[in-house]
Protein backbone atom coordinates (compact mmCIF):
# COMPACT_ATOMS: atom_id res chain seq x y z
CA UNK A 1 0.00 0.00 0.00
CA UNK A 2 1.86 3.52 -1.21
CA UNK A 3 1.16 6.20 1.24
CA UNK A 4 0.16 8.78 -1.77
CA UNK A 5 -2.50 6.26 -2.43
CA UNK A 6 -6.44 6.74 -2.67
CA UNK A 7 -6.06 3.19 -0.76
CA UNK A 8 -3.68 4.51 1.89
CA UNK A 9 -6.37 7.54 2.72
CA UNK A 10 -9.51 4.86 3.13
CA UNK A 11 -7.18 2.76 5.42
CA UNK A 12 -6.29 5.71 7.25
CA UNK A 13 -9.45 6.98 7.70
CA UNK A 14 -10.39 3.53 8.42
CA UNK A 15 -8.13 3.55 11.79
CA UNK A 16 -8.36 6.70 12.43
CA UNK A 17 -12.26 6.22 13.11
CA UNK A 18 -11.79 3.47 15.50
CA UNK A 19 -8.81 4.86 17.25
CA UNK A 20 -10.85 7.34 18.43
CA UNK A 21 -14.35 5.85 19.10
CA UNK A 22 -12.34 3.22 21.36
CA UNK A 23 -11.79 3.81 24.81
CA UNK A 24 -7.96 4.97 25.62
CA UNK A 25 -6.95 1.51 26.95
CA UNK A 26 -7.91 0.16 23.92
CA UNK A 27 -5.83 2.31 21.13
CA UNK A 28 -3.05 0.84 21.17
CA UNK A 29 -4.23 -2.22 20.75
CA UNK A 30 -6.31 -1.11 17.60
CA UNK A 31 -2.82 0.89 16.68
CA UNK A 32 -1.21 -2.61 16.66
CA UNK A 33 -4.04 -4.46 14.71
CA UNK A 34 -4.30 -1.90 12.20
CA UNK A 35 -0.40 -1.73 11.50
CA UNK A 36 -0.65 -5.34 11.15
CA UNK A 37 -3.35 -5.41 8.82
CA UNK A 38 -1.21 -3.11 7.00
CA UNK A 39 2.21 -5.21 6.92
CA UNK A 40 -0.19 -8.46 6.06
CA UNK A 41 -2.14 -6.21 3.30
CA UNK A 42 1.24 -6.18 1.22
CA UNK A 43 3.16 -9.53 2.27
CA UNK A 44 1.08 -11.50 5.06
CA UNK A 45 4.33 -14.36 5.25
CA UNK A 46 6.74 -11.56 5.71
CA UNK A 47 4.56 -9.61 8.16
CA UNK A 48 4.20 -12.98 10.45
CA UNK A 49 8.54 -13.51 10.15
CA UNK A 50 9.10 -9.86 11.06
CA UNK A 51 6.39 -10.30 14.09
CA UNK A 52 8.68 -13.96 15.33
CA UNK A 53 12.24 -11.48 15.09
CA UNK A 54 10.38 -8.65 17.18
CA UNK A 55 8.98 -11.15 19.48
CA UNK A 56 12.37 -12.47 20.16
CA UNK A 57 13.90 -9.27 20.76
CA UNK A 58 11.21 -8.22 23.22
CA UNK A 59 12.30 -11.34 25.02
CA UNK A 60 15.80 -10.87 24.54
CA UNK A 61 15.46 -7.79 26.34
CA UNK A 62 14.49 -8.52 30.00
CA UNK A 63 16.88 -11.31 30.38
CA UNK A 64 19.67 -9.50 29.14
CA UNK A 65 18.55 -6.28 31.19
CA UNK A 66 18.89 -8.98 34.33
CA UNK A 67 22.33 -10.10 33.72
CA UNK A 68 25.64 -9.30 34.14
CA UNK A 69 29.42 -9.49 32.90
CA UNK A 70 30.14 -11.41 29.99
CA UNK A 71 26.25 -13.24 29.76
CA UNK A 72 24.92 -9.70 28.99
CA UNK A 73 27.02 -8.80 26.61
CA UNK A 74 26.84 -12.30 25.27
CA UNK A 75 22.88 -11.66 24.95
CA UNK A 76 23.56 -8.16 23.51
CA UNK A 77 26.20 -9.65 20.70
CA UNK A 78 22.95 -12.72 20.05
CA UNK A 79 20.28 -9.66 19.08
CA UNK A 80 22.25 -7.58 17.03
CA UNK A 81 23.75 -10.56 15.16
CA UNK A 82 20.31 -12.02 14.81
CA UNK A 83 19.14 -8.95 13.29
CA UNK A 84 21.87 -8.24 10.96
CA UNK A 85 21.55 -12.16 10.36
CA UNK A 86 18.22 -11.42 9.49
CA UNK A 87 19.30 -8.27 7.17
CA UNK A 88 21.84 -9.93 5.56
CA UNK A 89 19.50 -13.58 4.35
CA UNK A 90 16.93 -11.18 2.74
CA UNK A 91 18.94 -8.30 1.33
CA UNK A 92 22.62 -9.12 0.78
CA UNK A 93 23.06 -13.27 -0.06
CA UNK A 94 22.26 -12.64 -3.33
CA UNK A 95 24.85 -9.80 -3.66
CA UNK A 96 27.48 -12.00 -1.38
CA UNK A 97 27.22 -15.08 -3.27
CA UNK A 98 27.70 -12.98 -6.67
CA UNK A 99 31.09 -11.45 -5.41
CA UNK A 100 32.44 -14.92 -4.35
CA UNK A 101 31.59 -16.21 -7.39
CA UNK A 102 29.51 -18.57 -6.12
CA UNK A 103 25.82 -19.45 -8.62
CA UNK A 104 22.86 -17.16 -7.08
CA UNK A 105 20.46 -20.06 -8.16
CA UNK A 106 17.92 -21.27 -6.01
CA UNK A 107 14.88 -20.50 -4.24
CA UNK A 108 16.33 -19.14 -1.01
CA UNK A 109 17.64 -16.01 -3.70
CA UNK A 110 14.47 -15.40 -4.91
CA UNK A 111 12.94 -14.62 -1.80
CA UNK A 112 11.33 -11.36 -1.12
CA UNK A 113 12.38 -9.36 1.85
CA UNK A 114 9.58 -8.58 4.27
CA UNK A 115 8.24 -4.50 3.61
CA UNK A 116 10.77 -1.92 5.94
CA UNK A 117 13.01 -4.72 7.02
CA UNK A 118 16.04 -2.18 7.38
CA UNK A 119 14.12 0.30 9.41
CA UNK A 120 12.49 -2.52 11.82
CA UNK A 121 16.25 -4.08 12.52
CA UNK A 122 17.57 -0.82 12.86
CA UNK A 123 15.30 0.06 15.44
CA UNK A 124 15.32 -3.60 17.39
CA UNK A 125 19.02 -2.94 17.63
CA UNK A 126 18.76 0.54 18.82
CA UNK A 127 16.41 -1.18 21.46
CA UNK A 128 19.08 -3.42 22.42
CA UNK A 129 21.91 -1.15 22.90
CA UNK A 130 19.98 1.31 25.07
CA UNK A 131 18.69 -1.38 27.12
CA UNK A 132 22.35 -2.88 27.07
CA UNK A 133 23.64 0.73 28.49
CA UNK A 134 21.14 1.26 30.92
CA UNK A 135 19.73 3.99 29.15
CA UNK A 136 16.17 2.58 29.30
CA UNK A 137 14.50 0.04 31.21
CA UNK A 138 12.80 -3.23 28.97
CA UNK A 139 9.79 -2.61 27.29
CA UNK A 140 7.08 -4.42 29.80
CA UNK A 141 4.14 -4.30 27.31
CA UNK A 142 4.50 -6.02 24.11
CA UNK A 143 1.69 -3.99 22.41
CA UNK A 144 3.52 -1.20 23.17
CA UNK A 145 6.91 -2.43 21.79
CA UNK A 146 5.03 -3.98 18.88
CA UNK A 147 3.91 -0.85 18.05
CA UNK A 148 7.71 0.80 18.39
CA UNK A 149 8.64 -1.71 15.95
CA UNK A 150 6.02 -2.15 13.39
CA UNK A 151 3.74 1.22 13.10
CA UNK A 152 2.63 1.26 10.00
CA UNK A 153 3.13 5.36 9.29
CA UNK A 154 6.71 4.86 9.92
CA UNK A 155 7.13 1.04 8.78
CA UNK A 156 7.52 1.17 4.86
CA UNK A 157 10.59 3.41 5.20
CA UNK A 158 11.26 4.84 8.69
CA UNK A 159 11.89 8.05 10.19
CA UNK A 160 14.36 5.52 12.47
CA UNK A 161 12.38 6.30 15.87
CA UNK A 162 15.17 6.30 19.44
CA UNK A 163 13.00 3.89 21.68
CA UNK A 164 12.90 6.42 24.79
CA UNK A 165 11.06 8.97 22.87
CA UNK A 166 8.47 7.17 20.70
CA UNK A 167 7.46 4.35 23.55
CA UNK A 168 6.89 7.42 26.07
CA UNK A 169 4.48 8.51 23.51
CA UNK A 170 2.78 5.64 23.50
CA UNK A 171 2.32 5.58 27.33
CA UNK A 172 0.61 8.77 27.41
CA UNK A 173 -3.23 10.02 26.99
CA UNK A 174 -3.90 10.79 23.01
CA UNK A 175 -6.88 12.66 23.04
CA UNK A 176 -8.16 14.05 19.68
CA UNK A 177 -7.54 17.79 18.90
CA UNK A 178 -9.11 19.74 15.71
CA UNK A 179 -5.80 21.97 16.01
CA UNK A 180 -3.39 18.75 15.47
CA UNK A 181 -5.52 16.88 12.92
CA UNK A 182 -5.30 20.67 11.09
CA UNK A 183 -1.19 19.95 11.03
CA UNK A 184 -1.33 16.74 10.31
CA UNK A 185 -3.43 16.95 7.22
CA UNK A 186 -1.43 19.68 5.96
CA UNK A 187 1.40 18.01 6.62
CA UNK A 188 -0.02 15.24 4.55
CA UNK A 189 -1.03 17.61 1.96
CA UNK A 190 2.44 18.93 1.76
CA UNK A 191 4.03 15.61 1.56
CA UNK A 192 1.31 14.34 -1.75
CA UNK A 193 2.47 17.71 -3.19
CA UNK A 194 5.98 16.87 -3.26
CA UNK A 195 5.53 13.13 -4.36
CA UNK A 196 2.69 13.81 -6.78
CA UNK A 197 3.49 16.87 -8.39
CA UNK A 198 7.35 17.16 -8.38
CA UNK A 199 9.24 13.88 -7.60
CA UNK A 200 6.69 11.59 -9.59
CA UNK A 201 7.04 13.86 -12.33
CA UNK A 202 10.89 14.53 -12.58
CA UNK A 203 11.34 10.74 -12.68
CA UNK A 204 10.29 10.37 -15.74
CA UNK A 205 12.80 12.98 -17.04
CA UNK A 206 15.23 11.35 -14.89
CA UNK A 207 14.71 7.90 -15.93
CA UNK A 208 15.46 8.91 -19.30
CA UNK A 209 18.37 10.39 -19.33
CA UNK A 210 19.97 7.33 -16.62
CA UNK A 211 19.15 4.65 -19.29
CA UNK A 212 21.31 6.78 -21.79
CA UNK A 213 23.93 6.42 -19.62
CA UNK A 214 27.29 7.96 -21.46
CA UNK A 215 25.35 8.63 -24.41
CA UNK A 216 22.87 11.23 -23.05
CA UNK A 217 25.37 14.07 -23.62
CA UNK A 218 27.03 16.82 -21.29
CA UNK A 219 23.38 18.73 -20.79
CA UNK A 220 21.64 16.29 -20.09
CA UNK A 221 23.88 15.05 -17.29
CA UNK A 222 23.35 17.90 -15.82
CA UNK A 223 20.08 18.71 -16.12
CA UNK A 224 19.22 14.56 -15.14
CA UNK A 225 21.50 14.52 -12.20
CA UNK A 226 19.96 17.89 -11.14
CA UNK A 227 16.78 17.03 -11.38
CA UNK A 228 17.84 13.42 -9.52
CA UNK A 229 18.62 15.46 -6.67
CA UNK A 230 15.47 16.94 -6.49
CA UNK A 231 13.18 14.12 -7.02
CA UNK A 232 14.98 11.92 -4.25
CA UNK A 233 14.54 15.25 -1.57
CA UNK A 234 10.49 15.34 -2.83
CA UNK A 235 10.43 11.68 -3.16
CA UNK A 236 11.42 11.06 0.58
CA UNK A 237 10.70 14.31 2.33
CA UNK A 238 7.56 13.83 0.92
CA UNK A 239 7.09 10.26 2.18
CA UNK A 240 8.51 11.56 5.71
CA UNK A 241 5.65 13.85 5.69
CA UNK A 242 2.85 11.66 4.96
CA UNK A 243 3.87 9.67 7.59
CA UNK A 244 4.52 12.46 10.03
CA UNK A 245 1.36 13.82 9.45
CA UNK A 246 -0.78 10.17 9.61
CA UNK A 247 1.25 9.81 12.56
CA UNK A 248 0.37 12.78 13.98
CA UNK A 249 -3.42 12.16 13.53
CA UNK A 250 -2.95 9.66 16.18
CA UNK A 251 -1.18 11.92 18.87
CA UNK A 252 2.47 10.22 17.93
CA UNK A 253 5.06 12.57 16.86
CA UNK A 254 7.72 11.44 14.65
CA UNK A 255 11.59 12.62 14.59
CA UNK A 256 12.15 15.28 11.79
CA UNK A 257 13.99 13.68 9.18
CA UNK A 258 14.95 16.58 6.73
CA UNK A 259 15.75 20.14 7.25
CA UNK A 260 17.07 21.72 4.04
CA UNK A 261 19.81 19.41 2.98
CA UNK A 262 20.64 21.04 0.03
CA UNK A 263 21.21 24.42 1.89
CA UNK A 264 23.78 23.07 3.63
CA UNK A 265 27.08 24.75 3.57
CA UNK A 266 29.34 21.61 3.83
CA UNK A 267 29.06 17.75 3.09
CA UNK A 268 29.21 17.18 7.19
CA UNK A 269 26.47 20.15 7.27
CA UNK A 270 24.54 18.24 4.74
CA UNK A 271 24.42 14.93 6.76
CA UNK A 272 23.03 16.90 9.86
CA UNK A 273 20.21 17.70 7.57
CA UNK A 274 19.55 14.77 5.25
CA UNK A 275 17.93 12.00 6.39
CA UNK A 276 18.61 12.98 10.14
CA UNK A 277 17.12 9.71 11.84
CA UNK A 278 19.58 7.72 9.95
CA UNK A 279 22.68 10.04 10.70
CA UNK A 280 21.67 10.46 14.23
CA UNK A 281 21.09 6.28 14.41
CA UNK A 282 24.84 5.78 12.70
CA UNK A 283 26.80 8.27 14.36
CA UNK A 284 24.95 6.48 17.73
CA UNK A 285 25.80 3.25 17.24
CA UNK A 286 28.49 2.99 14.43
CA UNK A 287 30.40 6.25 14.78
CA UNK A 288 30.64 6.87 18.45
CA UNK A 289 30.87 3.14 19.44
CA UNK A 290 34.61 3.03 17.52
CA UNK A 291 35.69 5.89 19.03
CA UNK A 292 33.73 9.08 17.07
CA UNK A 293 36.41 12.30 17.24
CA UNK A 294 38.44 11.42 20.70
CA UNK A 295 41.25 9.37 18.96
CA UNK A 296 43.73 9.84 16.92
CA UNK A 297 43.12 11.85 13.19
CA UNK A 298 44.07 8.85 11.31
CA UNK A 299 41.51 6.50 13.22
CA UNK A 300 38.91 9.35 13.17
CA UNK A 301 39.30 9.28 9.21
CA UNK A 302 39.06 5.23 9.59
CA UNK A 303 35.78 6.09 11.81
CA UNK A 304 34.06 8.56 9.12
CA UNK A 305 35.05 5.73 6.24
CA UNK A 306 33.59 2.62 7.72
CA UNK A 307 30.25 5.02 9.29
CA UNK A 308 29.85 5.67 5.74
CA UNK A 309 30.33 2.63 4.28
CA UNK A 310 27.66 0.97 6.86
CA UNK A 311 25.38 3.95 5.14
CA UNK A 312 26.12 2.88 1.88
CA UNK A 313 25.27 -1.11 2.43
CA UNK A 314 22.82 -0.06 4.28
CA UNK A 315 20.76 1.47 1.06
CA UNK A 316 21.24 -1.48 -0.87
CA UNK A 317 23.34 -4.48 -1.48
CA UNK A 318 24.99 -2.93 -4.73
CA UNK A 319 28.74 -1.83 -5.67
CA UNK A 320 27.11 1.13 -6.27
CA UNK A 321 25.91 2.02 -3.01
CA UNK A 322 29.08 1.14 -1.67
CA UNK A 323 31.04 3.53 -3.87
CA UNK A 324 28.47 6.32 -3.16
CA UNK A 325 29.19 5.62 1.56
CA UNK A 326 32.77 5.82 0.24
CA UNK A 327 32.80 8.82 -1.85
CA UNK A 328 30.77 10.58 1.16
CA UNK A 329 33.62 9.72 3.40
CA UNK A 330 36.30 10.49 1.23
CA UNK A 331 34.42 14.36 1.06
CA UNK A 332 34.56 14.25 5.01
CA UNK A 333 37.72 13.15 5.29
CA UNK A 334 38.77 15.86 3.10
CA UNK A 335 37.09 18.32 4.93
CA UNK A 336 38.65 17.87 7.84
CA UNK A 337 41.38 17.89 6.28
CA UNK A 338 41.23 21.56 4.54
CA UNK A 339 39.16 22.81 7.38
CA UNK A 340 43.07 24.63 8.73
CA UNK A 341 43.74 25.71 5.15
CA UNK A 342 40.38 27.15 4.50
CA UNK A 343 40.70 28.54 7.48
CA UNK A 344 43.74 30.31 6.82
CA UNK A 345 42.85 31.58 3.27
CA UNK A 346 39.73 33.01 4.62
CA UNK A 347 41.90 35.12 7.19
CA UNK A 348 44.22 35.84 4.78
CA UNK A 349 41.64 37.55 2.73
CA UNK A 350 39.85 39.55 5.05
CA UNK A 351 36.27 37.26 4.66
CA UNK A 352 34.11 36.54 7.75
CA UNK A 353 33.00 33.14 8.52
CA UNK A 354 29.12 34.50 7.96
CA UNK A 355 29.67 36.21 4.97
CA UNK A 356 26.84 36.20 2.48
CA UNK A 357 29.58 35.50 -0.31
CA UNK A 358 30.94 32.39 1.68
CA UNK A 359 27.87 31.23 2.28
CA UNK A 360 26.68 30.41 -0.94
CA UNK A 361 29.84 29.09 -2.30
CA UNK A 362 29.94 26.81 0.21
CA UNK A 363 26.34 25.90 -0.76
CA UNK A 364 27.32 25.66 -4.44
CA UNK A 365 30.12 23.36 -3.83
CA UNK A 366 28.32 21.34 -1.61
CA UNK A 367 25.38 20.52 -3.84
CA UNK A 368 27.38 19.91 -6.46
CA UNK A 369 29.50 17.07 -4.72
CA UNK A 370 25.96 15.50 -3.30
CA UNK A 371 24.31 15.84 -7.24
CA UNK A 372 27.65 13.85 -7.96
CA UNK A 373 27.21 11.75 -5.38
CA UNK A 374 23.67 10.89 -6.43
CA UNK A 375 24.66 10.05 -10.00
CA UNK A 376 26.55 6.92 -8.86
CA UNK A 377 23.14 6.32 -6.45
CA UNK A 378 21.08 6.12 -9.21
CA UNK A 379 23.18 4.79 -11.78
CA UNK A 380 22.67 0.98 -12.74
CA UNK A 381 26.76 0.22 -12.54
CA UNK A 382 29.31 2.00 -10.97
CA UNK A 383 31.13 2.00 -14.79
CA UNK A 384 27.95 3.57 -16.49
CA UNK A 385 28.19 6.56 -13.80
CA UNK A 386 31.83 7.46 -14.91
CA UNK A 387 30.55 7.06 -18.23
CA UNK A 388 27.87 9.78 -17.62
CA UNK A 389 30.63 11.88 -15.66
CA UNK A 390 32.95 11.68 -18.59
CA UNK A 391 30.57 13.33 -20.53
CA UNK A 392 31.25 17.00 -18.93
CA UNK A 393 34.10 16.12 -20.37
CA UNK A 394 33.46 16.18 -24.09
CA UNK A 395 31.03 18.69 -26.02
CA UNK A 396 27.91 19.24 -24.30
CA UNK A 397 25.40 18.96 -27.33
CA UNK A 398 22.81 21.03 -27.82
CA UNK A 399 20.56 22.20 -24.69
CA UNK A 400 17.14 21.84 -26.31
CA UNK A 401 17.96 18.17 -27.06
CA UNK A 402 18.77 17.57 -23.41
CA UNK A 403 15.86 19.41 -21.87
CA UNK A 404 13.58 17.31 -24.87
CA UNK A 405 14.99 13.82 -23.00
CA UNK A 406 14.62 15.09 -19.68
CA UNK A 407 10.49 15.95 -20.78
CA UNK A 408 10.97 19.86 -19.88
CA UNK A 409 8.45 21.30 -21.57
CA UNK A 410 6.25 24.23 -20.50
CA UNK A 411 3.71 21.94 -17.78
CA UNK A 412 6.64 19.99 -16.74
CA UNK A 413 8.11 23.46 -15.43
CA UNK A 414 5.25 24.95 -14.58
CA UNK A 415 4.19 22.00 -12.71
CA UNK A 416 7.38 21.60 -11.03
CA UNK A 417 8.25 25.37 -9.70
CA UNK A 418 4.42 25.78 -8.77
CA UNK A 419 4.55 22.41 -6.92
CA UNK A 420 8.02 23.25 -5.32
CA UNK A 421 6.87 26.78 -4.19
CA UNK A 422 3.69 25.50 -3.12
CA UNK A 423 5.13 22.65 -0.81
CA UNK A 424 7.30 25.48 0.77
CA UNK A 425 4.85 27.91 1.73
CA UNK A 426 2.85 25.05 3.11
CA UNK A 427 6.14 24.31 5.01
CA UNK A 428 6.36 27.92 6.30
CA UNK A 429 2.96 27.78 7.43
CA UNK A 430 2.84 24.74 9.36
CA UNK A 431 5.89 26.00 10.73
CA UNK A 432 3.68 29.50 11.84
CA UNK A 433 1.43 27.16 12.91
CA UNK A 434 3.33 25.60 15.72
CA UNK A 435 5.26 28.73 16.70
CA UNK A 436 1.60 30.66 17.19
CA UNK A 437 -1.03 29.36 19.98
CA UNK A 438 -3.92 28.92 17.92
CA UNK A 439 -7.41 30.81 19.11
CA UNK A 440 -9.12 29.88 15.98
CA UNK A 441 -12.74 28.05 16.69
CA UNK A 442 -13.45 24.96 16.24
CA UNK A 443 -15.75 25.73 12.76
CA UNK A 444 -12.65 27.11 11.33
CA UNK A 445 -10.58 24.11 12.03
CA UNK A 446 -13.32 21.96 10.66
CA UNK A 447 -13.35 24.46 7.53
CA UNK A 448 -9.11 23.93 7.21
CA UNK A 449 -9.44 20.17 7.53
CA UNK A 450 -11.41 19.72 4.78
CA UNK A 451 -9.47 22.03 2.56
CA UNK A 452 -6.28 19.81 2.97
CA UNK A 453 -8.19 16.40 2.52
CA UNK A 454 -10.03 18.08 0.04
CA UNK A 455 -6.92 18.34 -1.35
CA UNK A 456 -5.35 15.49 -0.87
CA UNK A 457 -8.23 13.83 -2.65
CA UNK A 458 -7.51 16.23 -5.71
CA UNK A 459 -3.82 15.23 -5.64
CA UNK A 460 -4.45 11.16 -5.76
CA UNK A 461 -7.29 11.80 -8.58
CA UNK A 462 -4.45 13.71 -10.35
CA UNK A 463 -2.22 10.97 -10.02
CA UNK A 464 -4.79 8.27 -10.96
CA UNK A 465 -2.86 5.32 -11.97
CA UNK A 466 0.56 7.39 -12.49
CA UNK A 467 1.26 7.06 -8.58
CA UNK A 468 4.24 5.29 -8.15
CA UNK A 469 6.49 3.36 -5.39
CA UNK A 470 8.30 5.83 -3.04
CA UNK A 471 12.55 5.20 -3.98
CA UNK A 472 13.12 4.65 0.13
CA UNK A 473 10.82 1.81 0.05
CA UNK A 474 13.89 -0.06 -1.56
CA UNK A 475 16.40 0.20 1.47
CA UNK B 1 -21.87 23.60 -19.96
CA UNK B 2 -19.49 26.57 -20.50
CA UNK B 3 -16.73 24.46 -18.48
CA UNK B 4 -15.92 22.55 -21.96
CA UNK B 5 -15.22 25.34 -24.38
CA UNK B 6 -11.30 26.00 -23.94
CA UNK B 7 -8.84 28.65 -23.59
CA UNK B 8 -7.44 29.98 -27.20
CA UNK B 9 -3.98 30.39 -25.30
CA UNK B 10 -3.69 27.40 -23.29
CA UNK B 11 -4.70 24.86 -25.58
CA UNK B 12 -6.47 22.20 -23.50
CA UNK B 13 -8.03 24.00 -20.45
CA UNK B 14 -11.21 25.22 -19.85
CA UNK B 15 -11.87 28.80 -19.64
CA UNK B 16 -13.98 28.05 -16.65
CA UNK B 17 -11.24 27.11 -14.96
CA UNK B 18 -9.39 30.19 -15.74
CA UNK B 19 -11.59 32.21 -14.72
CA UNK B 20 -12.11 30.66 -10.99
CA UNK B 21 -8.52 30.31 -10.80
CA UNK B 22 -8.11 34.36 -11.58
CA UNK B 23 -10.95 35.18 -9.57
CA UNK B 24 -9.63 33.04 -6.57
CA UNK B 25 -6.04 34.84 -6.98
CA UNK B 26 -7.72 38.36 -7.14
CA UNK B 27 -9.72 37.57 -3.86
CA UNK B 28 -6.78 36.58 -2.07
CA UNK B 29 -5.24 40.04 -2.20
CA UNK B 30 -8.67 41.86 -1.15
CA UNK B 31 -7.76 43.54 2.23
CA UNK B 32 -11.02 43.15 4.01
CA UNK B 33 -13.75 40.86 5.21
CA UNK B 34 -11.18 38.46 5.21
CA UNK B 35 -12.63 35.27 6.71
CA UNK B 36 -14.97 35.30 3.96
CA UNK B 37 -12.51 36.03 1.22
CA UNK B 38 -10.38 33.17 2.19
CA UNK B 39 -13.81 30.55 2.22
CA UNK B 40 -14.86 31.99 -1.42
CA UNK B 41 -10.99 31.91 -2.39
CA UNK B 42 -10.48 28.46 -1.48
CA UNK B 43 -13.89 27.25 -2.95
CA UNK B 44 -13.19 28.66 -6.21
CA UNK B 45 -10.01 26.99 -6.08
CA UNK B 46 -11.89 23.88 -4.84
CA UNK B 47 -14.29 24.31 -8.01
CA UNK B 48 -11.69 24.61 -10.85
CA UNK B 49 -10.25 21.25 -9.10
CA UNK B 50 -13.50 19.95 -9.91
CA UNK B 51 -13.73 20.98 -13.27
CA UNK B 52 -10.47 19.97 -14.16
CA UNK B 53 -11.65 16.29 -12.80
CA UNK B 54 -14.44 16.55 -14.98
CA UNK B 55 -13.57 18.15 -18.27
CA UNK B 56 -11.55 16.28 -20.59
CA UNK B 57 -8.87 18.85 -20.34
CA UNK B 58 -5.03 18.60 -19.98
CA UNK B 59 -5.04 17.65 -15.84
CA UNK B 60 -1.06 18.19 -15.14
CA UNK B 61 -1.22 21.84 -17.21
CA UNK B 62 -4.11 22.54 -14.83
CA UNK B 63 -2.62 21.50 -11.84
CA UNK B 64 -0.21 23.40 -11.90
CA UNK B 65 -2.28 26.06 -12.46
CA UNK B 66 -3.85 24.98 -9.64
CA UNK B 67 -0.52 24.97 -7.37
CA UNK B 68 -0.20 28.20 -8.63
CA UNK B 69 -3.70 29.77 -7.34
CA UNK B 70 -3.05 27.78 -3.81
CA UNK B 71 0.76 29.68 -3.93
CA UNK B 72 -0.62 32.88 -3.92
CA UNK B 73 -3.41 32.12 -1.60
CA UNK B 74 -1.17 30.86 0.77
CA UNK B 75 1.49 33.46 0.18
CA UNK B 76 -0.84 36.51 0.82
CA UNK B 77 -2.31 34.37 3.88
CA UNK B 78 1.51 34.05 5.72
CA UNK B 79 2.14 37.42 5.13
CA UNK B 80 -1.06 38.47 6.78
CA UNK B 81 -0.62 35.86 9.98
CA UNK B 82 2.71 37.69 9.98
CA UNK B 83 1.41 40.66 10.50
CA UNK B 84 -0.74 39.30 13.19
Amino acid sequence: MILSSGTFLIFLAVCLTGHYLLPGKLRNFWLLISSVAFFCYAMPVQALIMMVFCLVVWLLCPAMAAAQGRLRKTLLWAGIGLGIGFLVFYKYLAFLATSLGLPTTGAVFSLVAPMGISYVTFQCIAYLVEVYKGRMEPEKDPIDFFIYALFFAKLTAGPIEAPQAFLAQLKQPRPFSLHRAKKGLLRMAMGFVKKIAVADFLAMGVAAVFQKGGQAGGWAVIMGSCMYAVQLLCDFSGYTDIARGAASLFGIALTENFNAPYMATSVRDFWRRWHISLSTWLKNYIYIPLGGSRVGTLRRYCNVMATFLVSGIWHGASLSFVFWGLLHGIYQAAEMLLEPVGKKLRSAVGMRDDSPVRIWLCRGITFVMVTVAWVFFRADSIGTAWDMLGCLFAPWGSFTKAAKLCGMDFTAVLLTVSGLFCAHLMGKLLALDCKKQERNSAVTHICVCVVWSVLLVYMVCVAAGGGSSFIYFDF
Amino acid sequence: MEFLYYCPGFADIPVSAMILLAAAMALAVVPFRRKLMDGVSLGLIGAAATVSLLANCDRLLLAALIFTAVSVYLAFYIQRRKGV
